[in-house]
């Protein structure tokens, strides 16, 4: 994925001081990774291992084996002080080296390579990579100018040979993921942007856009309301009969079962309406028919006033470009909340039952390889979604316990 | 493509035509969610995307749910789902998507094409559901 490459070639070319040592409550120039990370991890809600890092650090490891004990406890308490004071208002700063694209003569724009789309800023961390995502990053990618400006521009860019340039910028950590849904990773970094400042290698500002008019694109997780929102035009919180009604006249008969001694899924539910899951799926050996663009697979389950809590909905297209789907469906839904990669990467909205999933999850499959178990000529790709009502999933999460 | 209404509609009272109009389907959900629609079960035609067409088309397509729709009139419904109505000068039908998107419904020769405002075409054939095959 072009995304992912644009990543790994900016990781080489971080100026970034990253050696500091730890215990700094102040962000600046050349910030702390720990209390950058402690921060994402407060903001995001993402547990941290307070105890086993701090038993790691030097300072434990230097104290004598007397007074360890002791050593422990204050390094667990001085970063659980870093932790606690994380925040959305803790302003860091550093200098990117990157690069600036050559002219792009239809948009009439030059482009700097740490805003574009799929980058992002490493920071190493307890043997860990933070991904840092800035997700304003489209108000400061592009440096736009007539043709006979950009050529004089272009001319003193490359005085010394070279495209790069230093980028530095100010930012914020807002929360967790790529809104753009092009960075994945265990530690995706949402960041704000609040000023940055390009210049080349002699010092020249190059670009130093207006961030304060532009929207952060860093709406928070719980905005996505998955009742608002339909799955391919199926929608959660309808009547069974209703969506039992559409699926028949729009793709042919389901089957609808109600909850038996051998279902297997969340208790929650009741019943289920199913399309051929099968369909979408080739099993060597076993089934003649292979996928093929056009087929549908869907299942709904709802609970036991009849109401559907849950559906999927999964159509095999011909093979098609990740990147346009991946764009089509953020433009469709909004900024993602996480990005899975893999061969068959997944995109998810909204907030996570911890059962059921996100509230929606869009898995893209552009070569097919959810298609066939095992070897399979077919070649096809699919667009798989499921929706969940998570404020429901929420409320009866106690029997789902049960 | 086009469309039939309820042949009885017209000659009821108007209560009764607006029970019969929703006994044609079309009508908002009573489920409980204020967003859903309820599909006409029995009017307007079925229409689907051919497999065929440019795979970009298609991922728009099935991101809006259009893959699979039923044009009632000038509304369009996506199992749920009744799309917004836009103007559609000259077109059989257009609605509005999200993410500032639209689409309308053309049919030059008779052959009608979904079109979306971002530029991506897709024909349109007439859906029958597979009888026994699923």
């Amino acid at each position: 994925m072009k995304a992912h490459l644009t990543g790994f070639a900016l990781s080489f070319t971080l100026l970034i001081g990253l050696t500091c040592a730890g215990g700094a409550q102040a962000a600046g120039r050349d910030f702390d990774p720990e209390q950058l990370a402690l921060t994402y991890h407060k903001l995001a809600g993402k547990p941290f291992d307070f105890d086993r890092y701090a038993a790691s650090s030097n300072v434990v490891a230097r104290a004598s084996g007397f007074d360890r004990p002791d050593v422990l406890k204050q390094e667990v308490a001085r970063v659980r002080a870093v932790f606690d004071a994380g925040s959305d208002s803790i302003i860091f700063e550093t200098d990117i080296q990157n690069s600036i694209s050559d002219y792009d003569h239809d948009k009439g724009e030059f482009s700097i390579a740490i805003f574009e789309p799929g980058s992002y800023m490493p920071v190493s961390f307890y043997g860990q990579q933070y991904r840092v995502v800035f997700a304003n990053a489209e108000a400061a990618r592009a440096i736009r100018m007539p043709k006979e400006e950009a050529r004089e521009f272009d001319r003193g860019l490359m005085r010394d040979g070279s495209r790069g340039v230093v980028s530095s910028v100010k930012f914020r950590v807002v929360g967790d993921g790529d809104p753009a849904g092009a960075v994945d990773g265990q530690n995706v970094v949402r960041a704000e942007l609040v000023s940055t400042k390009t210049t080349d290698t002699d010092g020249t500002v190059l670009s130093t856009p207006d961030l304060a008019a532009a929207p952060a694109g860093a709406a928070p997780v719980a905005a996505f309301d998955a009742r608002t929102i339909d799955a391919a035009g199926m929608r959660i919180g309808v009547s069974a009969e209703d969506l039992q009604a559409a699926i028949t006249r729009l793709y042919g008969k389901p089957d609808r079962t109600p909850r038996g001694p051998r279902s297997d899924y969340d208790p929650r539910f009741a019943g289920e309406i199913e399309l051929d899951l099968m369909r979408c799926i080739y099993v060597q050996g076993q089934r003649d028919h292979e996928p093929v663009p056009g087929d549908i697979c869907l299942r709904a389950y709802y609970d036991k006033d009849g109401i559907v809590r849950q559906v999927r909905i999964q159509r095999v297209l011909p093979r098609f470009d990740y990147e346009q789907a991946r764009a089509a469906a953020i433009a469709r839904f909004g900024p993602a909340a996480a990005l899975r990669g893999g061969n068959t990467p997944e995109l998810s909205w909204g907030s996570k039952d911890p059962k059921l999933g996100p509230a929606l999850v869009l898995r893209i499959d552009p070569y097919g390889n959810t298609l066939s178990f095992g070897y399979s000529e077919v070649r096809a790709g699919s667009l798989d979604l499921t929706l969940t009502d998570v404020a429901w999933a929420a409320a009866t999460a106690a029997l789902s316990a049960n | 493509m086009s469309a039939r209404h309820c042949a009885s509609a017209g000659y009821l009272m108007a209560a009764l035509a607006a029970l019969s109009i929703a006994g044609c389907g079309g009508s908002p959900s009573g489920s409980g969610n204020k967003d859903a629609a309820t599909l006409p079960t029995s009017r307007g035609d079925v229409w689907t995307i051919d497999p065929a067409s440019p795979p970009d088309a298609q991922v728009l397509a099935f991101l809006h749910g259009v893959h699979n729709f039923v044009l009632k009139g000038d509304e369009i419904y996506t199992a749920t789902t009744r799309l917004d109505p836009a103007p559609a000068a000259g077109a059989v039908a257009a609605a509005t998507l999200a993410g500032g998107l639209a689409l309308h419904i053309e049919a030059p020769g008779g052959q009608p094409i979904l079109v979306f405002s971002s530029g991506q075409r897709a024909p349109l054939r007439k859906f029958q559901a597979p009888e026994g095959s699923r």
